[in-house]
């Protein structure tokens, strides 16, 4: 993005839509992708409900946005730890802490991924993949796919019922650190 | 180094090695390069980038093509493809 070049109109278009996508995640995280409302978001935003569909055509490219936006700041912020991991445990607990950044966001993604546009449901496919493509390059043999596969089904399982695992808090502090072990110990992972 | 993300698969570039050639003036990785150099075709891409989802998560052929023509239209290189 070159800041330098943008006029008054152009940062106050940008800003704009800035500030609807950080109501929309907000919203999101409170309510759903599903049954989150562009009325509430435009609200939140401070626009008009008009407006909003300046910067986003349709509620399912305000979807797809907000999908790369919240799964990709999670993922950034992992790539280091990523890069670094020696062993499974390392790399398992890497995908948790990512998670755990936004995890209002990923109950809901675990809960609606399926009925999400196919746009929003993609984003989220690459990124479980880069993530299991980390688990294979510290697994030694054995089916990599197998086993992040497992993986995945494990975390979403408790992330789907938060609410009967953890229903007071943050479900990945609670329970992470057990997940992760458990899952090594069960496997016999390195 | 500034991270750059690849325009054509999306990998975040940290490294020299990372980018085509070595070469951080680039704007595509490493696995979208040919051995000259040069960006892959949209089909070169489209056929690795679903053998990725297959390979790393089981899925089937078909539906991770179609996973991947979806990623690939929201990536600077590829848009309106697909």
């Amino acid at each position: 993005m070159q800041l330098d070049a943008e006029g008054p109109r152009q940062r106050q278009k940008r800003q704009t839509r800035e500030a609807i996508l950080a109501a929309a995640l907000a919203i999101f995280r409170a309510d759903g992708f599903l049954a989150g409302r562009t009325e509430a978001v435009a609200k939140a935003a401070g626009v008009a409900h008009g407006t909003l569909f300046v910067h986003f055509p349709t509620r399912e490219d305000l979807l797809v946005a907000a999908v790369e936006r919240g799964a990709g700041e999670a993922c950034v912020q992992t790539r280091l730890a990523l890069r670094t991991a020696a062993s499974a445990a390392d790399v398992l607990r890497a995908h948790l802490a990512a998670l755990a950044r936004d995890e209002d966001l990923f109950v809901h993604l675990a809960r609606e991924s399926f009925a999400l546009p196919e746009r929003a449901r993609a984003v989220v496919i690459d990124i479980q993949s880069a993530v299991s493509t980390h688990l294979a390059a510290v697994l030694d043999g054995g089916d990599p796919a197998f086993v992040f596969n497992l993986w995945l089904g494990l975390v979403n399982h408790h992330l789907q019922n938060r609410d009967l695992f953890a229903p007071r808090g943050s479900l990945l502090k609670l329970r992470g650190a057990a997940l992760v072990d458990g899952f090594v110990r069960a496997l016999k992972l390195t | 180094m500034d991270v750059k993300d690849c325009i054509s698969c999306g990998m975040p570039m940290e490294a020299a090695d990372d980018f085509a050639a070595g070469d951080p003036a680039k704007d595509y990785c490493c696995y979208c390069a040919r051995p000259d150099g040069a960006l892959q075709s949209y089909d070169e891409r489209l056929a690795k980038h679903a053998g990725w989802y297959v390979e790393t998560q089981g899925l089937d052929p078909a539906a991770a093509r179609a996973q991947a023509k979806q990623v690939m239209a929201g990536l600077p290189a590829w848009k309106g493809r697909g």
